[in-house]
């Protein structure tokens, strides 16, 4: 659009300036030579005055001095007519004079006043003439004499000789100067030509710059194009509505054992020793110049020149040749034979994976019936002892002295005991194995819970707690409970010998979005030298008189917190305190950490 | 009570020492009911159908089928299964006994419509204290339909 409008302007004014340098000239020239006409007029007009005038003057002067000769004595009959002559001629010289000179009033007084005098002049000749005649030569002496003296006529003719030179010179000037004006004018147009004729150079030369400049950067694009089309890794080929080639690339010719320097048009079939013989592929190719069905990554194993089998993947479309209507088929080869390795390398893999996936729940299994077999059988004989003590006791009766009684406590205490340990161990055991029932879970009411069951458990006790205020994470509730309810009530009993026990639950922010968690208290706390056994199965850094347990709590909660992602670790001094920390990784429903895992 | 059938309390239990114990906290229980030790599904199995060697007994449902799960031959869960799969069998009340307190023993005994699941306590006094309640319970306390 804006290209066009500047055409026109364009052309609007080069045809204004057309006008300009043809029209001006021409009209200028035609002013001039109209203007040298008219002083050539001007200057035979002047003469023509002058002539008559002159003549006029010279008729009268004639005729008087004829009319002299005729007083002297002197006459002839030519001197006769040549004395009246002026008479006859001067009126119609006079009347010619007057319409030459009919555009300037001053010349038109003067011939008036000249021809008031000539008039008079010619009449007294005249009347010396009839003097002369009727024999009185001192009249007609008289006559003539007066001719001079009462009608002056020099100046007059003089005057209009003078005036109409005076003109002359006027006119001749003003011509000069219409002339000078039209050279300048003339002048300019020439200058305006060469002005215009740099403009039209140096415009064109530019145009052509820009043309010459588009031209280089055009071929340099196709050139471009063509390197990168020659030096791109993947095959590319161009083929003509018959499947012959058109055009091929380095890759595609290393592929299929072209000569790239020399290509001639192959068809297709005949390209990579029938690499390409694929009647399905040909059937597809075909529908995609005849159809422009798009072929979109067709996966085909073929057999190229080097004589290894690729997996490539084809892609073809139709486009449009550029210096013909016929259409072309551009063809892309991914060689995709790494990958495909790659892919079978992934899936053996996989299939390994299932296989030791298949053998850990086999090994699972196989745990479940071990621990099932625990809680049942194992439990069986414990029970049995402790029975059997008791109907000894009964069966016994008063006979069972001190001693045996004792014995008989022992038996049953142990087997209590034992029965304790193995439910321990199958409560550990299936925290490791059970899913994990992921839910949104409000730390602080299970803190809560496990405050107020320690609380119960531990009557009489005076415990100041500070718990802040605790998020809602995504977990296990029932694994979590279990953390909180092991970690509190570690507080609490390990606090057991404070008249004053204070019991901290803190959280706070970790820099990757993780929660940590703390539960400090001011109990017996614990040398830092065993920390590593802490959250060992079964391990106690006090003894059982001072602070029962049997080990289990804390192992559980290293394995439900392994389970969650997080961590959990301790410090203490003996007699200070211990504080405890657990980590839970911030994550969604899902169960996905939405931190990416170092 | 007076026109009603005195029945049977079956006892499935493989172990002889448990089924000791439980016969003792039973007898403790002062109950009117008989008692029927049978060691395994199959004999529990033949003793509800009045097979074998109990071919001829006095007909009649037990009043409550005290189960072990673990035994030989048929287990209790099986002897679950077809129990409630029986038109003359499915209303008598069963209570599971066992040592067992894995989750999948307790939701597959209640998915088969178990009326009681006691784990047997390893702890003596509680073991008797159970065992003597489930029997007051099922066999006085508890009223079922008439039968057959």
């Amino acid at each position: 659009m804006k290209v066009k409008g500047l055409l026109r302007w364009r052309v609007a004014g080069l045809l204004l300036a057309m006008v300009v340098i043809v029209v001006l000239p021409y009209l200028a020239t035609r002013v001039m030579a109209d203007e040298t006409q008219q002083a050539n007029l001007w200057l035979n007009h002047a003469s023509t005055v002058k002539a008559l005038t002159y003549r006029i003057a010279y008729l009268i002067r004639d005729s008087e001095a004829e009319s002299y000769r005729i007083l002297a004595g002197d006459g002839d009959p030519s001197t006769e007519q040549r004395a009246g002559g002026a008479k006859d001629q001067v009126p119609a010289l006079l009347a010619q004079l007057r319409g030459l000179t009919r555009d300037n009033p001053d010349q038109q007084a003067r011939i008036g006043a000249l021809e008031s005098v000539t008039n008079g002049r010619i009449i007294l000749v005249d009347q010396a003439l009839v003097r002369l005649r009727q024999g009185d030569a001192a009249g007609a002496r008289q006559s003539l004499r007066d001719t001079g003296d009462l009608f002056h006529m020099r100046e007059l003719i003089d005057g209009i000789a003078q005036t109409e030179d005076r003109l002359l010179v006027d006119r001749t000037r003003d011509v000069e100067q219409q002339v000078s004006r039209g050279q300048f004018v003339l002048g300019l147009t020439a200058l305006a030509q060469l002005v215009l004729l740099i403009v039209v150079v140096i415009s064109s030369e530019r145009q052509i710059g820009k043309r010459l400049l588009a031209e280089t950067r055009e071929g340099r694009a196709v050139l471009r194009s063509q390197m990168i089309v020659q030096a791109v890794r993947e095959p590319i080929a161009l083929f003509d509505e018959q499947l012959r080639s058109l055009l091929v690339n380095a890759a595609f010719s290393e592929l299929y054992g072209l000569d790239p320097k020399h290509h001639r048009a192959l068809p297709l079939p005949q390209i990579g020793d029938g690499a390409w013989s694929d009647g399905a592929l040909l059937q597809r190719l075909n529908d995609v110049l005849l159809r422009n069905r798009e072929l979109w990554d067709y996966e085909l194993v073929q057999r190229t020149v080097d004589g290894v089998d690729r997996h490539v993947v084809i892609n073809a479309r139709r486009i449009q040749q550029q210096d013909s209507d016929a259409q072309a088929l551009l063809l892309t080869v991914s060689d995709v034979t790494a990958r495909a390795l790659a892919e079978q390398k992934v899936n053996e893999l996989n299939h390994q994976l299932e296989g030791k996936v298949a053998q850990v729940s086999d090994v699972n299994r196989e745990l479940e019936a071990f621990s099932y077999s625990v809680s049942h059988d194992l439990r069986a004989p414990l029970r049995h002892i402790a029975g059997f003590a008791r109907k000894l006791r009964q069966h016994l009766g008063e006979r069972v002295d001190d001693t045996g009684s004792h014995y008989l406590d022992v038996i049953g205490n142990s087997a209590q005991r034992m029965a304790q340990l193995i439910d321990d161990l199958l409560v550990f055991s299936r925290l490791g194995r059970g899913a994990l029932r992921l839910q949104p879970v409000d730390m602080q009411s299970l803190a809560e819970e496990a405050r107020a069951l320690s609380e119960a458990e531990a009557p009489g006790r005076r415990i100041s707690w500070s718990i802040a205020p605790l998020p809602i994470v995504v977990g296990d509730e029932n694994m979590l409970r279990t953390v909180w309810q092991n970690l509190i009530g570690n507080a609490v009993k390990y606090t057991g010998q404070r008249e004053v026990a204070h019991i901290a639950v803190d959280v706070r922010r970790g820099r990757n979005g993780d929660y940590e968690f703390t539960v400090s208290d001011d109990g017996a706390g614990f040398d830092m030298q065993y920390a590593d056994k802490l959250f060992g199965v079964f391990q106690r850094l006090h003894r059982t008189s001072d602070f029962p347990g049997n080990g289990i709590g804390l192992a559980n909660v290293r394995r439900i917190l392994a389970r969650h992602g997080g961590r959990v670790w301790a410090e203490a001094e003996p007699e200070r305190g211990a504080r405890f920390h657990f980590s839970l990784p911030a994550r969604d429903l899902s169960g996905t950490s939405t931190e990416s895992s170092p | 009570m007076i026109n009603r059938h005195i029945r049977t309390i079956l006892l499935v239990e493989d172990s002889m020492a448990d089924a000791e114990m439980s016969l003792d906290a039973l007898r403790e229980a002062n109950l009117a009911n008989p008692v029927v030790h049978l060691e395994d599904g199959v004999e529990c199995m033949d003793w509800l159908h009045c097979r074998g060697a109990w071919a001829t007994r006095e007909p009649g449902n037990p009043a409550v089928v005290l189960l072990d799960i673990k035994m030989p031959r048929m287990d209790g869960l099986e002897v679950l299964t077809r129990m409630r799969a029986d038109e003359h069998l499915r209303r008598i009340p069963v209570v599971i006994l066992s040592s067992s307190r894995e989750e999948s023993d307790l939701a597959r005994s209640w998915d088969l419509g178990v009326n009681a699941y006691v784990i047997k306590p390893v702890d003596v006094d509680q073991f008797f204290t159970a065992v003597r309640t489930l029997g007051q319970f099922w066999a006085v306390l508890n009223q079922a339909p008439e039968q057959e």
